[in-house]
This record gives structure tokens, sequence and C-alpha cells, in this order.
């Protein structure tokens, strides 16, 4: 009877690894596609702990398996001895496990560093993209600097800082006149050789705790009600182009393909810490344009909706 | 491996692991709707003839508001209390058992149930309009139905009542469909009339959402989602302003005094009421904007337009002005909360946040002032527009003056550059 016990242990074992096999060639089991530029760092940080933890899960239950098997059916009468302990055994199977542990804090502290150290922060100028991103029960209320205000800065160089300033105070979210709204939808553009396009995003949370999750950018921040929190990233790839069909920017662009609706280019933007009855269901999208124009034809577009004095019907 | 080959122990742990499976597979296999046994309910709480005009200095107490039956109005200090006295309300639950049954039997008729909802009367021509003008078709009411269930049961109720459980909790309380008023919209009735709204206007609210208030934006659902919610968000506010009508006929005419035979006939004749005003409520009748004036694309003629519309929101009502600061009291940062026409409290808005529930755009703006806000007490206000031949010669618009004053108004540098002093 325990030798069956065995094979059910062994068989979900070794049917835990095939389906991670398996799901590394199904699309969408596996990772999200990467496009961030600190994204695979990130990544690489997630594969070496997997396989850390899959070679101690193996070798523990292969351990449980062999001992089930061989030592299962004892004759009736027969007494269990009583083990006391190893010592040294023991010292062992701690000190291994926290090397490893202290191995991994050690090898994180260069990707923790480039994502999250404030130093690492683009500094405000006009080849950053600032956004403010408000969270709230169950949205995403986002509000871009205007294309006139970013005409300004090319004039005076403090602007950028200025506008930051505006954005950090923490408790109601004022914005200035020629703002750009939008909700659920972050729009950026794919960062050039020079570096420009560098975003930095002002998070703050209008009523309880949220969390801006980017899954294809491996980017994950809480708000912190009364906290503004600086996030920053710049992406390696692009998904945004103007559709004619529907007359505005579309994403799932795949841009080797020319064609929309690709799943692998629709990025999303999601709530990952639970705020509510509908936080499976605070979602936005990312929509990265191919360039700096494109965007500020975006954020044109976007103004001139935004400044509409007539009915679409009228136009 | 039988349960005749191992021990009675092993079998029972067999068993239970095949009935948990089953259980769990039963579970997710349940498809995600509602009873075919669910009716929609016949209303049970008061419908408000005369809300309280008291106003104060803070909301109700969360938990309070909106009132689910005449019982609560008793404690001496539930908010509301003061209408027993001045217009009580009328109360469902008093209704004889047969009127509540006629009632059920034929809104039933009339509306199917939560799974199978329709909306169609006994006038086969009238029906195919709900359809063609109000996508009233029975697979667009189903897919509505199911949506609604997933994303606005929890707060605007089953019956679209505005009653969920979450309802009591948030401040502003979310819309209760029933009166058939609503708040943010494009249309307008020259004679004064209310208005329902039309489809766009639904759909611009579910798709934007309502900033400052509970309601979030549903961007990410598509197009034919949100027709299908607006569909269906028709269909409830139909239904509840027939039961509404059917049920203050009930109420008014005691058995034995009553103007019409038969009781089925009567409600079914509230259908074409309700329905006559959608339609006359969609796309023919939204408000254009007079142009907008062109002198005030220049920067002085901005800035004129700007000192016009501060001028008009300051001056009273008996000096041609707008009065606005009557109830936007210092420009709504000391606005008093009141009673709106659905017996909950709201407050007029606070006008230096450039926080905008009907959205920021300045025709969202020019509807709000031209059409008033329905049911809130903010009034309709066509005649700012030029109309006389004095004021069109004139080149000034004093409704864009005033939509230009708001859009200055919340931004301290641009108040500064404009000289406007508020404080």
């Amino acid at each position: 009877m325990h030798k069956f016990w065995a094979a059910v242990f062994g068989v979900i074992i070794v049917l835990c690894i095939a389906l991670f096999v398996v799901a590394a060639f199904v699309p969408g089991w596996w990772l999200p596609k990467q496009v961030s530029t600190f994204g695979d760092a990130a990544d690489r940080l997630f594969y070496m702990i997997l396989w850390i933890t899959t070679f101690f899960f193996v070798l523990t239950e292969a351990l449980l398996v062999y001992n089930i098997w061989k030592f299962g059916d004892a004759k009736p009468g027969y007494k269990a001895p009583y083990v006391h302990g190893n010592h040294k055994l023991e010292v062992i199977w701690t000190i291994v496990p926290a090397g490893i542990l202290v191995l991994i804090s050690v090898l994180q502290i260069g990707t923790w560093e480039e994502i999250k150290y404030t130093k690492n922060f683009p500094r405000p100028d006009i080849s950053v993209n600032q956004i403010v991103v408000v969270a709230r029960q169950w949205e995403w209320r986002i509000r871009y600097p205007g294309p006139e205000e970013q005409k300004r800065w090319e004039r005076d160089p403090k602007g950028p800082e200025n506008w930051r300033k505006l954005a950090e105070f923490p408790f109601e979210d004022f914005g200035q006149y020629d703002d750009v709204h939008d909700v659920n939808a972050v729009h950026a553009w794919m960062m050039d050789e020079r570096g420009a396009g560098r975003v930095l995003i002002h998070l703050k949370t209008r009523d309880v705790l949220h969390s801006f999750f980017l899954p294809h950018l491996r980017l994950k921040q809480d708000a912190v009600p009364g906290k503004v929190i600086p996030v920053w990233f710049a992406v390696n790839d692009w998904n945004t182009a103007y559709d004619e069909k529907s007359k505005t920017w579309v994403d799932g662009f795949n841009h080797n393909t020319g064609q929309f609706g690709d799943r692998n280019f629709i990025w999303d933007l999601a709530c990952a810490e639970f705020c509510g009855s509908r936080h499976s269901m605070m979602k936005g999208r990312l929509y990265i344009h191919k360039d700096r124009a494109d965007f500020n034809k975006w954020l044109d577009f976007q103004q001139k909706a935004q400044n509409a004095r007539m009915p679409a019907a009228a136009e | 491996m039988t349960c005749a080959s191992g021990s009675r122990k092993e079998c029972a742990t067999w068993l239970s692991a095949v009935v948990l499976l089953a259980a769990c597979s039963a579970g997710c296999g349940d498809p995600d709707g509602y009873s075919p046994e669910l009716r929609y309910p016949v209303r049970t709480d008061p419908i408000i003839v005369k809300p309280p005009t008291t106003e104060t200095a803070v909301p109700d107490r969360p938990g309070v508001l909106p009132i689910m039956n005449m019982l609560a109005l008793n404690a001496p200090n539930h908010p509301l209390h003061s209408m027993l006295k001045d217009g009580p309300p009328l109360d469902p639950s008093v209704l004889a058992p047969n009127d509540r049954a006629v009632l059920q039997t034929t809104m039933d008729e009339l509306f199917g149930t939560p799974l199978v909802p329709r909306t169609a009367g006994p006038d086969a021509e009238f029906n195919l309009r709900l359809r063609e003008e109000l996508d009233q078709t029975d697979a667009k009411l189903a897919t509505g139905s199911l949506l609604y269930r997933q994303h606005c049961l929890h707060c605007h109720g089953l019956a679209g009542d505005g009653r969920g459980p979450t309802a009591f909790w948030i401040n502003p309380h979310p819309r209760d469909y029933r009166p058939g008023l609503y708040k943010f919209i494009s249309i307008s009735d020259p004679q004064g009339r209310e208005m329902r709204a039309s489809k766009e206007d639904l759909a611009r609210t579910v798709r934007r959402g309502l900033d400052g208030t509970a309601m979030p934006a549903f961007s990410t659902l598509s197009d034919e989602e949100l027709s299908a919610i607006t569909a269906y968000v028709i269909h409830l506010s139909i239904r509840g302003e027939v039961e509404l009508n059917s049920m203050k006929n009930f109420l008014t005419f005691p058995a034995g005094q009553r103007t019409w035979d038969n009781d089925k006939e009567m409600i079914q004749s509230w259908l074409p009421t309700s329905g006559d005003n959608w339609f006359s409520s969609q796309q023919g009748a939204v408000v254009t904007p007079k142009p907008y004036p062109k002198a005030y694309e220049s920067e002085e003629g901005f800035a004129q337009s700007v000192k016009d519309g501060w001028d008009i929101f300051k001056t009273p009502g008996d000096k041609q002005g707008g009065d606005c600061l009557k109830c936007h009291t210092d420009y709504g940062r000391k606005a008093q909360f009141r009673y709106d026409a659905w017996g909950t409290m709201v407050r007029p808005a606070d006008l230096t946040l450039g926080v905008y529930r009907g959205g920021r755009r300045p025709i969202d703006l020019y509807w709000r002032i031209h059409n008033g806000i329905a049911g809130s007490g903010m009034v309709r206000s066509p005649h700012f527009q030029p109309t006389t031949k004095d004021e069109i010669a004139s080149g000034k618009d004093r409704l864009w003056s005033l939509v230009n004053f708001l859009q200055v108004l919340p931004y301290p540098a641009m108040r500064e550059k404009y000289g406007i002093k508020i404080d």
C-alpha cells in the first residue's frame, strides 16, 4: 500500500516539473513579454530563485518518495527506533539555506538600486516624461503637462522641476490649467538612443492602498494615502499607433508585422494591492508610442478633445 | 486499489477526495448568471414627495441614506424625519395585497426577469420603436443584464434603485434610475420639461466615470459592452418609472375611488409615457452651443470674457446676473449640503477644485449651465445665450464667458493673470 503512495508522490512531482517545461512553450503560460530597461535584471533574479527553489524542491521530494518506498512496508509489530537528532546535520541545514538567503539578498542589491533608489531617478528636465497617476477605487486618473507647458520648458529650464514640485503636493490633486487629463491609460514613448523618454510618475492615491503594477515592465509600486511616491521606467519597445478606422491611438500594434490586435503588444496596467470589491477590474493599459513626435501628436489630439466646445456630432 | 481490497479508512479517503473534486468542478462550471426564479422585486422603499428644504454644513451619517423603509423615518435623529410632518412620503408597504399581486404580474409581463429581461408592451409598433431607437432587444438586454450584474449591481441595486449593498457607505449616493432623472445630460427641452438622457450621455458617463464621486471609469469595456449596459440601464429606468407611476396611482386612489377600470391596462399605459420621453431625449435633442465668439479667441478678448463671466457669476438674479454665489457659496468652498429629488444629500460643486463630475470639457460645462442638473436644484439657464439682435451684434456670449471664467477659477496662477480675487 505504501508503495502506491510513493508512486503517487513520485508521479505528481514529475508532472509538476513537466508542467513547468510545457508552460515555457505555451503562449500566455509563462512570463509576459519584457519591454523595460531594467526588466531583464529582474527576470534574472526571478530565474535564479526559481532554479534554487526547484533544486531543493526536487531534492526533498525525491528523499520523501525514496523513504516512503523503502521504509513504508514495515513488518507487523515492528517498533520505530527513536532518533534523537544529529547536531552536525542540523547545523548544516541551517547554515546552507541562511547562506543562500544572504547570497540572494546581496545579488539583488544592484537591481533594487537601479529601480528604486531615488538617486537613479531621472532628474525632471525636458527629456523626461512626467506623469501624475492618481489611484482611487477603482480607476487610474492620469495627468500630463500640456503641450503649451512643455513648449514653455524649452525656454525655462526650471519649468520641469517646478511642475514636479506642484505635482508632489500631497493633499489634493490640483493640477494646472493646461494639463491633459486621461483615465486608465498611461502614454509614453520608447526611449531613444540619447536616453530621452524616461518616464517619471508621481504616484498618489485618493482613498486606500493601491499598487501600480506594469507586468510587462516588471514594475510594481504601492500607492500610499497621503504620500506622493515617485516611480520611474524606460521602455525599449513600442505598441501603439494611430488607427484610421477608430480615429484614435490603439494599442496592440505589432510594428514587425504592422498589424493591430497582437496580444503580445497589449500591455496592462493593473492594481496589485487588494483595494475593494472591484479590485480585479481596476485595470488600465500602457501605450508606448514610437517616438516623441508621435507622443506629442497624441497629446495634442487628447488636448483638443479635452477642449472641445462642440458636441462630436456637430464638428 | 479498490474499496474491497483496501481498508475502510483508505476507502473513506478516496471517497472524500472524489467528492471534493466533483464539488470543485461543479462550482467552476456554474455560469455567471441569475437564477431563472429570480424576479424583479416590487418597490418597498418610500416614494419621496417633498424632500426637506433644510441645509446643513455636514453630510448624512454613513450608512443612513438612501432610505429603505418608512420605519427608519420614525427615529427622531434620522435626517429625513421632518418629512413625516411636511410632505410625508408615499409608503409602498401599505399597498393592498391584490394591488401588489397585479403590479408584480403585470410588471413581469412587461419587463421579464433579470435573467431574461425585456421591454415590451401590448403595442407592437411601440415595441419596434423601443428596439430600434433605444436598443431594447432581448439579446442586448440579456448581455447588458450580465454586465450590469458584474459591474454595477453592488452600488445601483438589482432593480436600479440606487440601493445596492455599498450604496449607503458612499457619498454622493449612487443614482436611483427609477424617477428617470439624469444629471449629466447633453439634451434640453425648450419648454423646460425634464428630459431623460441620450444613449450617448449614459455611455459617456459609464466610459469616463464621474470624477469626484464613487463612479469609476469603465474605459476598458468595449463599445458593444457599453451599449449593452446603456440599453439595460434604460430598461431599468423605464421599468422603475412605470412602477413608480402605477404605485403612485394605487396609493393616492383608494379602492372604490379609482379613475381607471382595469388595473393591468393602467399599469401598461405608463409604458408609452416613459418611453416617449426617452425617444424625444435621443440624438435629435442634443444642445449645440452657439458658436464660440471670434472676439474671445484673442488674449484680450479671452481676458475680458473671463471678467464678464466673473461678473455674471457674482451678480444677483434681480440685476440680470447668474446669482451663482447663492448656492455655490464662496465659489462652492462653503456650500451647504441639501436634499435632492432622490432624498439623498448633495452639495453644490466647489468650483475652485477643478474636479468636474460631468466632465471637464468646455462643452460639458456649457451643457451643465444650459441644461441645469436634474434633481439637484441646479436650474437650467439657456437665457445666458445671446438671443436678441443687440446681444448677437455685440459679439459677446454670456454663457461662454461663464464657461471661460469657470475654467480659469481653480488655478491660482490663472486667477492672478486675469485679476480674479476670490479670497
